[in-house]
């Protein structure tokens, strides 16, 4: 149980001493020059300064993240009583012709495309709001709107189970008070992703709340002087002045959302199990299930390096998309 | 310089936007709400909560009691190892990560850039790609079960660097510099000079390190299989269950109060912390 502690060790000797040793070796040689200058001494330091972050990262992340590259190829399962094979692309050729992990992936940015660019607008919106408010109040709708954000997704999924209990729920409660029959919600194929989606709505904009009124306080005011002046309308405002001075946040929102959106998975586990009729079964559900309960490694690794590309692809676009730089 | 300041915007925009943001933040807060009634409630275990009202009638506290008679008192474990897997490890990255972050900002080096974008590029690796070597790793290394698969992973990383990074670029150089030429080494100022200055940005990576691996319940969930290692996460997602149901074997007022004790620590760091929480989360997200 301790001697992977050396690996650690090991690493972190690795990453203080070779890099500065390779550096400073060839830096000297160009040079001609002997000893160590104290830039070389500056070097030194941020190698050891970096060491320990880069050391974990090469045993907990960098290493795994090959691993599961390389098993993606492998017909690797802990069930089957064969050795591993090289399979080569297989695994990828039958995923990507399986009609059930293209209906995940619809399923995964259907979510995305009813929840990431409602949350910017909601964001945008709230924070406006915030901004016309003193100081005080400033703070405290912040931190109130934050707050649903430090709940623990187990917690979260507890609370919606009994908010939308397909007997006596709340929900149930609240429609039966005002006339309408009661609903299945989570068993209903129809409404369970919905409520998905709507929870968000109400309560996962803390962050970009937070965000966008530190971007849209920034703006100078006589931008918005000058729109007064020019008797240009709120709508107006908005458009021509607002929107176009947010966009690096408008880009880090839309890039930080689409990583995080496209790795949904708590409401699957903890909520949906992915049903009814696989309405919620995300990537993730998908590669989890392909993964602990078949056992099939190699396949979900490559499932796991497709969502990876996914994300990155689409992070990509976006940020060609929307990234012009502001100056103001 | 502020754009929507209060002169700009008439008494009736003001009060209306009020209002909005009133009535926003009431539905985001309802579910907490309906968590900290329900915990009072005496339910029962058929789940009937027609009967449950806007303020609790019974003032149920003995559900707390409850939560920790339904676990056998397991409940104590998993919030002892809770705290241990979440204090531990926070602390730990949270020098690490300001030290690199340091480099980063403040040292010129061959390979600074490389290292900033590779920060930058890991951001977008899902974590289900390292999910199941990491899973295997920890039976290959005995760790399965124990308390190094939940700390020692997480002592460590390049996910807090940038932050810290975004905040050092704007200290100014002359401090180090004069420092420098005072004889201080490379160590004694970072540690007595920077670390005091980065207070703020060290009380928000504490409160987002600490909150993420209070909450995190997956990994916990994976590696841990006896009763005694389990945090309070799983502990309370054996009560729930998972993969399907909204079946509830137990009482949902004790569920609820389990829920409640859950989300207390951090709900009372956030609220302590907050003032530099608002300020740390826009680090680097404003301008691009």
């Amino acid at each position: 149980m301790v001697y992977p502690l050396w690996y650690l060790v090991g690493l972190v000797a690795f990453w203080g001493v070779v890099p500065f040793a390779v550096l400073a070796a060839f830096d000297r040689k160009r040079r001609g020059k002997r000893g160590l200058s104290t830039r070389h001494q500056q070097w030194f330091w941020a190698y050891v300064f970096l060491a320990a972050a880069l050391a974990w990262s090469t045993l907990f992340l960098f290493w795994p993240m090959a691993k599961a590259v390389h098993q993606s190829f492998s017909d690797f399962s802990l069930t089957s009583a064969t050795a591993t094979h090289w399979v080569g692309a297989a695994n990828y050729a039958r995923i990507l012709s399986d009609p059930f992990w293209w209906r995940t992936v619809l399923v995964t940015a259907v979510y995305v495309a009813f929840t990431l660019p409602a949350s910017i607008l909601i964001s945008m919106f709230l924070a406006i709001q915030i901004l016309k408010q003193p100081q005080p109040l400033q703070t405290f709708f912040k931190a109130a709107l934050y707050l649903p954000g430090v709940i623990s997704p187990v917690v979260a999924a507890a609370v919606m189970k009994g908010i939308f209990h397909s007997g006596d729920g709340f929900a149930n409660a609240l429609l039966q008070g005002v006339g309408l029959s009661a609903q299945n919600w989570f068993g209903d194929p129809a409404l369970a992703m919905p409520v998905l989606i709507f929870m968000t709505w109400i309560s996962a904009n803390g962050v970009g709340v937070i965000v966008y009124a530190a971007a849209i306080g920034n703006i100078p005011s006589t931008y918005y002087e000058v729109a007064t002046i020019d008797g240009a309308s709120a709508f107006r405002t908005f458009t021509s002045v607002t929107w176009p001075l947010v966009k690096p946040t408008t880009v880090f929102v839309t890039v930080t959302g689409l990583i995080a959106g496209f790795q949904v998975f708590a409401p699957a586990l903890l909520i949906t199990g992915g049903g009814p009729l696989q309405t919620t079964y995300f990537v993730n559900y998908h590669v989890y299930r392909t993964f602990y309960y078949q056992n099939d490694f190699g396949t979900a690794s490559a499932m796991a390096v497709l969502l990876m590309l996914l994300i990155v692809a689409i992070s990509i676009v976006n940020y060609r998309w929307l990234a012009t730089d502001v100056e103001y | 310089m502020a754009a929507y300041r209060q002169d700009h915007v008439s008494a009736m925009g003001r009060v209306g936007a009020f209002a909005i943001l009133l009535l926003y933040t009431a539905i985001s807060l309802l579910s907490l709400y309906l968590m900290l009634s329900s915990s009072l409630t005496r339910l029962g275990s058929s789940f009937s909560l027609s009967d449950l009202d806007w303020i609790p009638r019974d003032w149920a506290w003995d559900n707390f009691t409850g939560f920790f008679d339904l676990t056998h008192d397991s409940a104590w474990t998993w919030l002892r190892n809770s705290l241990l897997v979440a204090l531990v490890p926070t602390c730990c990255n949270l020098i690490f990560s300001a030290m690199a972050g340091y480099a980063l900002a403040k040292i010129d080096f061959p390979g600074r850039l490389f290292f900033f974008w590779l920060i930058i590029a890991v951001m977008a690796v899902p974590s289900f790609v390292t999910l199941i070597p990491l899973y295997q790793m920890m039976f290959s290394f005995g760790w399965f079960d124990t308390f190094f698969a939940l700390i020692v992973p997480r002592m460590a990383g390049l996910g807090g660097v940038f932050l810290f990074k975004q905040f050092m670029s704007t200290l100014p150089r002359e401090l180090m510099q004069a420092a420098r030429v005072d004889g201080a080494s490379e160590w004694t100022i970072f540690w007595r000079i920077v670390m005091p200055m980065a207070r703020p940005v060290l009380a928000v990576m504490f409160l987002l390190d600490f909150v993420g691996a209070w909450n995190d319940y997956f990994w916990p969930y994976l590696v841990t299989n006896s009763k005694d290692m389990m945090t309070l996460q799983v502990g309370l997602i054996s009560l729930i269950g998972v993969d399907q149901g909204f079946v509830f074997p137990v009482d949902y007022g004790i569920i609820m109060a389990g829920a409640v004790m859950v989300s207390l620590p951090v709900i009372i760091l956030f609220v302590a912390l907050q003032r530099f929480f608002i300020q740390g989360l826009t680090i680097g997200a404003v301008k691009g």
